[in-house]
């Protein structure tokens, strides 16, 4: 009961941050679709990790997931998985050689998938197990 | 239990009675003195295995090596009648490293039409001779033909370049490959040209990371968590045998070939959600490229069998082909660095993805490849500490682990051969097997 006061004290100043965050929504509605999507409209649901996990390299891929919470991963896998085989419809129908930037970009969310997949599927942690500081670059990979 | 058969002798080791069935010591994995006689007896002799042919694709491609072993750097380039050349990494003048870029011990690669000096800018032809001088006229007595690089000994086979270091061979590379090499030869290596290069400072000798990947008696067990849980028991109950082995000669290669008829897998539960749906993982792609692969060369596939999934060339001394049966295929080599150190490189071989599909379930081979290899590496470094310790000097080595033994006793026998030639005293007790 004595916390009603705070609570009630609060609202307030919330409701106050209520027509600020408004104002940006229209900018940001029209930034969305030319410039800040990374990838095609299609996959608009997976957009969300896309400027973390669309890494170019194999060794970017694997420095992020060494650095990823399990919790982070799972979230990652859980959205990209169920769309993996529509994603690969997708790009299919495109010159692998010649992939527009946010045909790449969805590749590479899938490579990131791929990467992560044996510490979510089932280590349960992010690098191999008794693998300690061992280390194995990946530093010739096609570019795609 | 035996699931395959083995030679009439009842086992594959008494199949080649000179290698023993008894324990072995891995002093020479330890010793400092024995190395350096290594790099002598071996590594500056042997064909070496530096590339293939696509890295130097057209006139003035280049890439260099360096071969600590042999205490060199080396450039392999194609000269302009379309021929391989190879000569040690110095300027004539005064020892510069000839080519290199930023960091004196890194390699390099890339294309041009010269050589030329960074220190006083002298320059080199592709074929190696000398073609210009700062103020020639300062020198003395002097004649440009006379300062050409050192050359190299260079050669192909298969498309694999190899070079040799000996100021003579004592055999061409094709006499060295011997019956393995007419094995294999006719492969579609060529056609398999999409690759992820693998590199790692390992700290272990340079035969501990081969007899690792030697054997496959270690992986049912060291790789069991890369394993959904109920196919990782049933693999370790069963363990592993190999299909064959066959030990050349004393070449030093040897071969193993095993079953492996996950590609695709009996049962899709046995592996991991993504493999599934990918249809890939450690074994590659699941379905073959569009390339033939009817007509195998005979070196593959030695006993015939049905469930046929690869086989591993040792090729003597720090070199392995690993084809594998759904077409594609890896190479490793081994670069000591010190006795307790070497520089791993693997590299994987597709055949070039003909769309997205392809190319994801490449990714997923090679990120699959690297984590087998992470606890493959790492493990050696947990040997190599305690192997130092030499609290234990006899190790026993089941029939599963025969060409590890292949690979100390020829090793072994070179270095013996050379110092008696040299009149250099004894440096490890016993008689090589
Ligand atoms: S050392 Fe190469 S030009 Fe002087
Ligand atoms: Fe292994």
């Amino acid at each position: 009961m004595t916390q009603l006061p705070e609570e009630t004290a609060l609202l307030p100043e919330e409701t106050a941050l209520v027509p600020e965050e408004t104002a940006l929504v229209p900018e940001e509605t029209a930034l969305l679709p030319e410039e800040t999507a990374l990838l095609p409209e299609e996959f608009a649901d997976l957009e969300p990790f896309a400027e973390r996990w669309a890494l170019e390299t194999e060794a970017e891929r694997y420095a992020e997931r060494l650095t990823s919470s399990m919790d982070d991963m799972q979230d990652l896998y859980d959205t990209t998985m169920p769309r993996m085989e529509a994603a690969l419809s997708y790009l299919d129908t495109l010159e692998l050689e010649a992939l527009p930037g946010e045909a790449r970009a969805l590749m590479r969310l899938l490579f990131s998938t791929v990467n992560i997949s044996f510490p979510v599927e089932v280590w349960k942690q992010p690098n191999v197990p008794d693998s300690g500081a061992a280390y194995l670059d990946l530093h010739d990979d096609p570019v795609v | 239990m035996t699931h395959f058969p083995k030679p009439a002798e009842g086992s594959w080791t008494e199949h080649y009675p000179h290698l023993g069935t008894g324990t072995i010591s891995y002093e020479d994995s330890i010793s400092p003195e024995y190395f350096e006689l290594e790099k002598e007896a071996i590594f500056k002799r042997s064909w070496l295995n530096v590339g293939r042919v696509e890295q130097v694709p057209k006139v003035g491609s280049f890439f260099t090596r360096e071969v600590a072993a042999a205490d060199t750097s080396v450039i392999i380039v194609r000269d302009r009648d379309g021929s391989l050349r190879a000569f040690h990494n110095i300027c004539r003048h005064r020892g510069n490293k000839l080519v290199w870029t930023d960091y004196p011990s890194e390699e390099v690669a890339g294309s041009c039409r010269q050589f030329t000096c960074k220190y006083h800018g002298w320059r080199y032809n592709l074929d190696g001779n000398l073609n210009f001088v700062q103020q020639e006229d300062e020198f003395f007595d002097f004649d440009k033909a006379d300062y050409p690089l050192v050359p190299v000994h260079v050669d192909t086979w298969e498309g694999f370049i190899f070079i040799n270091l000996a100021p003579e061979p004592t055999e061409t590379l094709a006499e060295s490959l011997g019956e393995m090499g007419t094995g294999l030869a006719g492969y579609p290596f060529g056609e398999m040209t999409q690759t992820f290069g693998y590199r790692a400072v390992v700290n272990a000798n340079w035969k501990l990371f081969i007899d690792a990947f030697a054997e496959f008696y270690h992986a049912p067990i060291l790789h069991q968590r890369q394993s959904v849980d109920t196919e990782a028991t049933k693999l370790a109950a069963f363990g592993f045998e190999a299909l064959h082995y066959e030990i050349f000669g004393d070449s030093g290669h040897s071969m193993v070939s095993t079953w492996g008829g996950m590609s695709p897998p009996k049962d899709p539960m046995m592996v991991k959600p993504i493999e599934r749906i990918l249809r890939s993982g450690l074994f590659g792609p699941w379905d073959k490229p569009d390339i033939d692969l009817s007509q195998l060369p005979t070196g593959l596939n030695p006993s015939g069998h049905r469930a046929w999934g690869s086989d591993s060339f040792q090729i003597f001394p720090n070199f392995v082909i690993l084809v594998w049966e759904p077409g594609w295929y890896l190479t490793y080599n081994y670069w000591p660095l010190a006795v307790d150190q070497h520089l791993f490189e693997g590299r994987l071989y597709f055949a070039p993805p003909r769309n997205a599909t392809d190319r994801v379930r490449q990714e997923l081979a090679a990120v699959t490849f690297k984590e087998y290899a992470l606890q493959d590496g790492n493990t050696l470094e947990a040997t190599q500490r305690m192997l130092k310790s030499r609290v234990v000097s006899a190790f026993p080595l089941c029939d599963q682990e025969v060409l590890c033994r292949n690979l100390h006793s020829v090793a072994r026998s070179r270095v013996e051969a050379y110092r008696t030639e040299n009149d250099i005293p004894v440096v490890l007790e016993g008689q090589p097997r």
